[in-house]
């Protein structure tokens, strides 16, 4: 069922079940997202504290990005350390089993190859500005739901 | 006649020059610190800056953490210098998210890829498996030896991830 205010309106237009387990070398679970990007199918966590959507380099790769349309040489703080990419202009998709699913140009920070090793085996990353600023969403722990839409 | 009072001072407010505000900015983003490049990026009369001005502004306040302000820069730089495509560019990357539009159908492989992860989380630790529509298609030490078995991923509805320990 998807979400609706007092007055009928919907408030969500879609639904995902999400994973809830640890993620990189966190023993804390994290609310982990199927999303597209650019027609790449990757796990993604939900951090609200992060900037923009943050794409693990070695999956980035595999999306043939244009360094031509991106912002190079930036430097960005992540989980501490000084991480150099370059930012994109993406579509990302937050893919419903229930419902619609909803896509959105999103502002992607890609970390540079040389990070790759630095990187490790580190997730992506759903931030807040650049992407869930524009979403109306809520999330249902009892049964592992992230329900999503539109703010209008 | 009244004696005029020598002693008498006025004082006149001079804007900070820019190149004063751009070593505070500098400074801010070199320790990540939001809050000074803040307080340094209100003194600027932005108006008079010049275009390669606001493109280096808008870079240390994406490095200070300040991205916020970094929208702003490149959305009043670009108003401002229409022909620079530079700051276009950064306009356009760090505007608000926009939403393109809603997708009349569900896609019920989700479901299924996040059901085997959840049943099988344990038997695949520390590795890489590749999914389609909750069917395991491969397994593999590292990305790109999985990348290298499953091929192009782009487009085919296959999600590759690591379970982690």
């Amino acid at each position: 069922m998807i979400l609706s205010f007092a007055d009928g309106e919907p408030f969500a237009v879609g639904s995902t079940d999400y994973l809830y387990r640890p993620a990189a070398e966190d023993i804390s679970p994290r609310i982990i997202l199927q999303v597209e990007i650019e027609g790449i199918l990757l796990n993604a966590i939900v951090d609200t504290g992060a900037p923009y959507v943050v794409c693990a380099p070695g999956l980035a790769r595999q999306m043939s990005l244009q360094p031509d349309f991106a912002l190079d040489r930036i430097q960005m703080a992540i989980r501490g350390l000084k991480v150099r990419g370059h930012l994109h202009r993406l579509n990302m998709t937050f893919l419903a089993s229930q419902g619609e699913s909803l896509t959105l140009e999103a502002t992607v920070f890609v970390p540079d190859e040389e990070w790759e090793a630095n990187w490790g085996e580190q997730p992506s990353f759903i931030g807040l500005s650049g992407c869930l600023e524009r979403l109306r969403f809520a999330v249902d722990p009892t049964t592992d739901t992230f329900y999503f839409g539109a703010a209008q | 006649m009244a004696a005029l009072n020598t002693k008498s001072r006025v004082t006149v407010h001079r804007p900070t020059p820019f190149g004063e505000i751009l070593v505070q900015l500098e400074a801010a983003a070199e320790a990540q610190d939001e809050s000074a490049f803040l307080v340094a990026y209100r003194t600027a009369n932005w108006q008079s800056i010049s275009a390669p001005d606001f493109t280096r502004a808008v870079r240390l306040a994406l490095t200070a953490g300040a991205y916020g302000a970094a929208r702003s820069l490149a959305i009043e730089g670009a108003a401002l210098y229409p022909k620079y495509i530079e700051l276009q560019k950064m306009a356009h990357i760090l505007a608000s998210p926009e939403v393109k539009g809603a997708a009349n159908q569900a896609t019920l492989g989700v479901k299924a890829n996040r059901d085997w992860l959840k049943s099988n989380w344990d038997s695949y630790r520390n590795r890489w498996v590749a999914l389609r529509e909750g069917e395991l298609l491969d397994v593999a030490d590292s990305l790109d030896e999985l990348v290298e078995k499953v091929g192009e991923l782009k487009g085919t509805g296959i999600l590759v991830t690591k379970v982690h320990a």
